[in-house]
């Protein structure tokens, strides 16, 4: 049975990729590595950043709001310190990589490309910083400038983490092809609120924050099938995925490999279960290779 | 790899109307847990609700392998727990988080409030000679008052009276604290703030137990933040025990 896929020009042993934001390299004896295609580190910034006020949190009927705000020890520190511990987990290491301004973007891979990391997953979504982060990936002239920037100052692997508040995903996505990218993640989480109607204030420590988890499944599902549809470059699902039918939705939706972000929070384990699970559908199926399930869908009766 | 771990509930029992104390068959974490610690307990099998919950490790008997965790009814996942029955299983994370640093410090003074008791009573079972002020809003909230006197010197305040003396957990504490080289405490955030000025004043360490909203509990997702004098920490990983005098109460 053949589980492994590519994406572009890396190869994965399997299509399960740990998120970034679920995964600091001091946790990692809390995860089952070897059952794990790639991890993505969480964002570093050129500069430290301390992140948001507390709380950071909030759980959601069936999600997870967070306002974390890209807490990071800065580049440098992240190549000096935490980077080498990285490399020796002997996984692919893909560097997630954000900033307040777009020329931040190719400096950063600039630094980190004779490293020993496996590529880059560029955030241009996330929806707890003031500057950059998901105010870049809703624009797609924005998306292609910092793509196609990253690709001139670096040879690396390159992959925009996309924002579900673009007015046109696809646009986006279809924007990061032009600009060079060798695949795209989505989504990431979606802007949200929640109140405490006793102080009328936010339950967070910002206004807002973003929401993960299976509540937005259905429609990180929706927005997978339409990238993988009209983008011919890789498609990594993300969004919701707590089970390991949850993962093949997305692979038979279009994606080459699926990211999995909230369910480690409460279940660390969880690369194993849903490895297994794909293994055991695979078998019941008898297909021989996953790659025959990507894309899969069958839509004849949908009209 | 330390992921998940099963535990077998082995006797649950209600303490009082909201109140359940859940004792636990875990061997790995009965032998290494040490006071101040915690475990994160998933509520259901299903993923609702969605996180796991931090609790306080309440008591442990090496010996049987067992833990007990000391858990009051505040919502649907505590709820949840609370509805276990013997012989069920858990699916928990632990031990996490930083302990009480008892065994550099000769004199400590346990403070506790409320449910605050829990981290508590399994330090004071591991101290020598412990003396331990156990204040609540009334007798009906002094959850174990009974079983801690057995091994205990306890202090007790009530706020309406109706056990001990009248008063806050902080009442006395600027007297009794001189008699003392360090103070370890848990309960609501108006008594460590008081306790921590307290000690501030008498310049004797204090070292309090946290609560903050928290996912993973292992330092992976960065979600507990709390802030100090040196800037964010995390509660899951550099607490729950912090230094009174670096939190930024």
């Amino acid at each position: 049975m053949n589980l492994s896929i590519s994406l572009g020009n890396l190869w994965l042993k399997n299509p399960i990729i740990i998120a970034s934001g679920v995964f600091s390299i001091d946790s990692a004896p809390y995860f089952p590595l070897p059952d794990i295609g790639a991890v993505i580190t969480k964002t570093i910034t050129p500069l430290p950043r301390e992140g948001n006020p507390s709380p950071r949190l909030w759980e959601t009927t069936g999600g997870l709001m967070n306002s974390i705000g890209l807490q990071n020890v800065g580049l440098k520190r992240f190549i000096d310190e935490e980077l080498p511990r990285y490399l020796e987990l002997s996984l692919p290491i893909i560097v997630s990589i954000s900033g307040e301004k777009e020329d931040d973007f190719p400096q950063m891979a600039e630094k980190l490309k004779d490293k020993g990391v496996s590529g880059l997953e560029l955030n241009l979504s996330c929806p707890n910083v003031e500057r950059g982060g998901m105010h870049f990936g809703k624009d797609a002239e924005v998306v292609k400038r910092i793509v196609r920037e990253v690709k001139r100052a670096s040879s690396l692997w390159v992959m925009p983490k996309l924002t579900p508040q673009a007015p046109d995903i696809v646009e986006t996505a279809q924007a990061g092809r032009e600009g060079g990218a060798d695949a795209v993640s989505l989504v990431n989480t979606f802007l949200a609120m929640a109140l405490d109607i006793k102080t009328r204030s936010s339950r967070l420590g910002t206004l807002m924050g973003g929401l993960s988890g299976p509540a937005i499944k259905p429609i990180a599902l929706r927005m997978v099938y339409e990238v993988a549809k009209a983008v011919r470059i890789p498609v990594v699902g993300c969004g919701g995925i707590m089970t390991a039918e949850d993962a093949l939705e997305f692979i038979i939706a279009g994606a080459s490999a699926v990211e999995l972000g909230t369910v480690c929070l409460l279940n660390p384990s969880v690369p194993s279960e849903i490895l297994k699970g794909i293994k055991e559908f695979l078998r019941e199926e008898h297909i021989g290779d996953i790659r025959q399930l990507i894309g899969s869908l069958k839509t004849s009766n949908n009209g | 790899m330390r992921g998940p771990q099963k535990a077998k509930v082995v006797e649950k029992s209600f303490i009082g109307e909201d109140v359940f104390i859940l004792k636990l068959l875990q061997p790995f974490i009965a032998e290494e847990c040490r006071p101040g610690q915690f475990v994160n307990v998933r509520c259901s099998p299903l993923y609702e609700p969605l996180l796991r919950r931090p609790l306080s490790i309440f008591d442990v008997d090496r010996e049987k392998g067992e833990f007990s965790l000391l858990i009051r009814i505040v919502g649907k996942g505590t709820k949840l727990l609370s509805q276990h029955k013997e012989g069920d299983e858990l699916d928990l994370l632990g031990p996490l988080g930083s302990a009480f640093p008892y065994n550099q410090y000769k004199n400590p003074l346990l403070i506790a409030g409320g449910i605050g008791i829990a981290p508590l009573y399994f330090l004071a079972k591991t101290v020598d000679h412990p003396t331990i002020i156990f204040g609540a809003k009334n007798k009906k909230e002094l959850y174990t008052l009974e079983e801690l006197r057995e091994f205990a010197t306890v202090l007790v305040f009530t706020e309406d009276g109706s056990e001990g003396e009248k008063g806050m957990a902080t009442s006395k504490l600027h007297r009794l604290i001189l008699k003392h080289d360090s103070v370890f405490a848990c309960g609501p955030l108006g008594m460590l703030r008081e306790v921590v000025r307290i000690a501030k004043e008498a310049e004797v360490p204090s070292f309090i137990s946290l609560e903050e909203r928290m996912a993973c509990g292992f330092g992976a997702c960065l979600g507990c933040a709390v802030k100090t004098i040196k800037g964010y920490k995390m509660l899951c990983k550099d607490g729950p025990v912090m230094r009174g005098e670096e939190v930024m109460l």
